[in-house]
């Protein structure tokens, strides 16, 4: 696989978030959101961080019910 | 269900058992697995009979029907057995297609030896087709040219998509699944029904009807893709909305985000609606009654989606597989199943063990981070008590690579000191062995007092790789101590070496010897490094190197020699040479419990005085794990 490229982190938040569900309740709780922007920013997170995570949490829910894994058996 | 899908409903199960019920045992499996696959790949239930019904699968199989009753073809037993043909075509193509995709998917079960399969499945699609066309018909002429195109269009994909991708536009990766398959099945109809398709139209209505579904087929696999690295219509579309390059490729996570937070997922179904309308216009003018009352019914449902995951959450194929081979290997800490165990009548017993390659299995188990302190204890008193005998039995000999695992694990017990008398006498008794003989001996000789035990045939003397385990195990315990043991044993060792290469190895796998003289050489270099011991370690390193370039050249063709191909990579400070093909090759051998077949490792005596090769499940299962677990990236 190719090398991977510098992406942006408050993409890769949300994306994990999608996908982790941990972390996901983590994203969503207002008391967390600065630690975990912060853990992805490498840097304290700003108000408008905080903003702009706030505003991506209804895209992140409305995509989050999406996601699924198809349990099987024999 | 919509009228339409009313004739795919008819259950042709039977047909398929008949297809396939004369093949050969090897031919057979892969047809019976291919058969599973397709259950669970394109069946809304996981059922065969079922395949391509439903709203959420394209209807491959009803193609031919629609089309002969929209070509206005009047029902009749003729027409039955036409329909009856269609239908498995329709299954060798869709069992085609499927094998042929997963040959190039690294995570899949499949690989080269499918090709059988893809040979089989192709013939038989012509003799079906046979069945229903006559042979001078221009349907032939025409079906090569699609077959053609469509193997054209193959190659430029995966050229397109092998990294880095660079296409511009979406669309070009935009490459539907089941046209190839359906403009086939309705080509046959428009010549069973004596109509064409002249300029192109319903083959035109198909593709798009084709590229519809593949966007809600990439949508659902989106996350593999991503880890996978292969560029789809659904990423290059997020990656445009959010101006996210891919190259080099991004991380999954982001490509994720980007979709949530640039609602590319509506822009995506709506992309995949707006063909499906496309579709039941072209089926309208077209005059395909069943065809848009399909399409329209397609259309009416396409909202309905949102009780279903659209997308999947895909695991990784390679932790996944450590996780699966971990859970096998700790599942029983005796790892009894590798013991070499004899009933054959060895000693005149019943039955006699060695579980000298259980000790091999809890090195590699440590080597990766595992804390087998209790494992080690009571393999490490076993042993001891055993007075370092390779078989549990009196008659058995001292060897050498007891005492070398030995000397390796004693670190990782409970209490590294332990056993100390006992360790005593048979290190006093190495040291004399390899003394009297200048090189160490695989079986040592006067350890037990005289009369104790009588003749016995031991095999595999002179064996270089067991000389090696004995040195590491030694160099473990302090130069300071065994200082004059691990210089004559090493001068002889690398001297053999330098001698017969390779061939200074007996007992174990080419490969398996090749990693084990690189982590004595690279010891021993730094040990005695600038005196004539460590230049002639370094001397020995440039000729295993020699021969590991030569091995590296050679396709492993399996999982256990894939994996020891690559720790000999690894021991011998040559990363580069791994080639990402040998990790797929030992994905691809993974069982469903975790582990790996057994593969050959060494030669163990066998009755009648017959030797055959000792094998076992989890010591192949080791050697995969610790080779898979060289090549997975660091965990963040």
């Amino acid at each position: 696989m190719a090398e991977r490229s510098s992406t942006n982190p408050f993409y890769t938040l949300i994306g994990r978030a999608l996908v982790d569900e941990p972390y996901r309740a983590r994203v969503i709780d207002e008391k967390q959101q600065a630690q975990v922007l912060a853990e992805v920013l490498g840097r304290e997170a700003t108000e408008a961080d905080i903003k702009a995570l706030r505003n991506s949490i209804e895209a992140l829910e409305a995509l989050y019910g999406k996601f699924g894994l198809q349990p099987y058996s024999a | 269900m919509p009228v339409a899908e009313r004739r795919a409903h008819i259950r042709r199960g039977p047909d398929v058992d008949r297809l396939f019920a004369e093949l050969p045992p090897h031919l057979f499996r892969q047809a019976k697995l291919l058969r599973y696959d397709l259950a669970l790949s394109y069946s809304p239930n996981g059922q065969f009979e079922d395949i391509f019904t439903g709203r959420g699968e394209f209807p491959l199989l009803s193609i031919a029907p629609w089309l002969l009753d929209d070509l206005g073809f009047a029902e009749s037993p003729a027409r039955d057995e036409i329909e009856r043909h269609l239908y498995l075509v329709g299954v060798l193509l869709a069992g085609r297609t499927h094998a042929v995709e997963r040959m190039s998917d690294s995570a899949s079960f499949y690989g080269d030896e499918h090709l059988a399969l893809v040979e089989l499945l192709s013939g038989r699609i012509t003799s079906e087709l046979g069945h229903v066309v006559p042979r001078g018909s221009r349907f032939w002429e025409e079906r090569e040219a699609l077959a053609v195109d469509e193997l054209e269009d193959q190659l430029a994909q995966r050229e397109l998509r092998r990294p880095p991708a660079v296409a511009d536009e979406p669309e070009a990766y935009l490459r539907g699944r089941w046209s190839f398959p359906a403009k086939v099945l309705a080509l046959a109809a428009h010549s069973v029904a004596g109509r064409e398709d002249p300029s192109g139209e319903v083959a035109g209505l198909l593709s798009t009807l084709a590229a519809a579904f593949q966007i809600q087929t990439d949508l659902k696999s989106l996350h593999r893709d991503l880890q996978m690295g292969r560029a789809t219509f659904v990423i290059a579309s997020i990656a445009r909305a959010a101006a996210m390059p891919l190259d080099p490729w991004p991380d999954p996570n982001s490509v994720l985000g980007a979709m949530a937070v640039t609602n590319s997922l509506e822009a995506l179904l709506g992309s995949s609606l707006a063909r499906i309308q496309d579709c039941r216009r072209v089926a309208t003018k077209l005059r395909l009654p069943t065809i848009a009352a399909y399409t329209e019914d397609l259309e009416a449902h396409m909202g309905g989606h949102a009780a279903a995951a659209l997308l999947d959450v895909s695991e990784p194929a390679l932790p996944k597989a450590l996780t699966m081979a971990e859970a096998f290997l700790l599942s029983d800490p005796t790892l009894k199943e590798s013991w070499e165990l004899h009933r054959e009548g060895m000693f005149g017993e019943a039955e006699v063990a060695s579980r000298f390659p259980a000790a091999l299995i809890l090195e590699m188990l440590i080597g990766r981070g595992h804390d087998l302190t209790g494992p080690v204890d009571d393999f490490l008193a076993f042993t001891a008590a055993n007075r370092f005998r390779y078989y549990a039995h009196p008659w058995s000999g001292v060897d050498s690579d007891t005492i070398g695992v030995f000397l390796r694990l004693r670190e990782h017990a409970t209490d590294p000191g332990g056993h100390a008398d006992a360790l005593r006498a048979v290190l006093g008794c190495l040291e004399r062995n390899v003394r009297e003989t200048r090189r160490v001996p695989v079986w040592l000789t006067g350890c037990d007092p005289v009369g104790e035990r009588p003749p016995v045939v031991d095999l595999g003397e002179n064996c270089g790789t067991v000389a090696a385990h004995l040195l590491l195990g030694l160099c473990r315990e302090g130069v300071e101590r065994h200082g004059p043991t691990i210089e004559v044993g090493a001068w002889h060792l690398f001297a053999r070496i330098r001698d017969v290469g390779l061939g200074a190895n007996v007992n174990y796998p080419k490969l398996f010897a090749l990693a084990t003289f690189f982590r004595i050489t690279r010891r021993l270099a730094a040990i005695y490094s600038g005196n004539g011991l460590g230049e002639r370690a370094e001397e020995t390193q440039r000729i295993l190197r020699a021969e590991l370039e030569l091995a590296s050249r050679m396709r492993p063709a399996t999982p256990q020699e894939a994996g020891l191909l690559t720790i000999a990579c690894v021991e011998g400070a040559a990363p580069d040479l791994v080639d990402p093909r040998w990790a797929v090759t030992i994905l691809k051998g993974q069982r469903f419990d975790g582990s790996w077949s057994a593969e050959p490792f060494a030669a163990a005596p066998n009755r009648g005085n017959s030797v055959t090769w000792y094998s076992s499940t989890a010591l192949t299962t080791a050697i995969c794990y610790d080779a898979l677990s060289r090549c997975a990236p660091p965990t963040s």
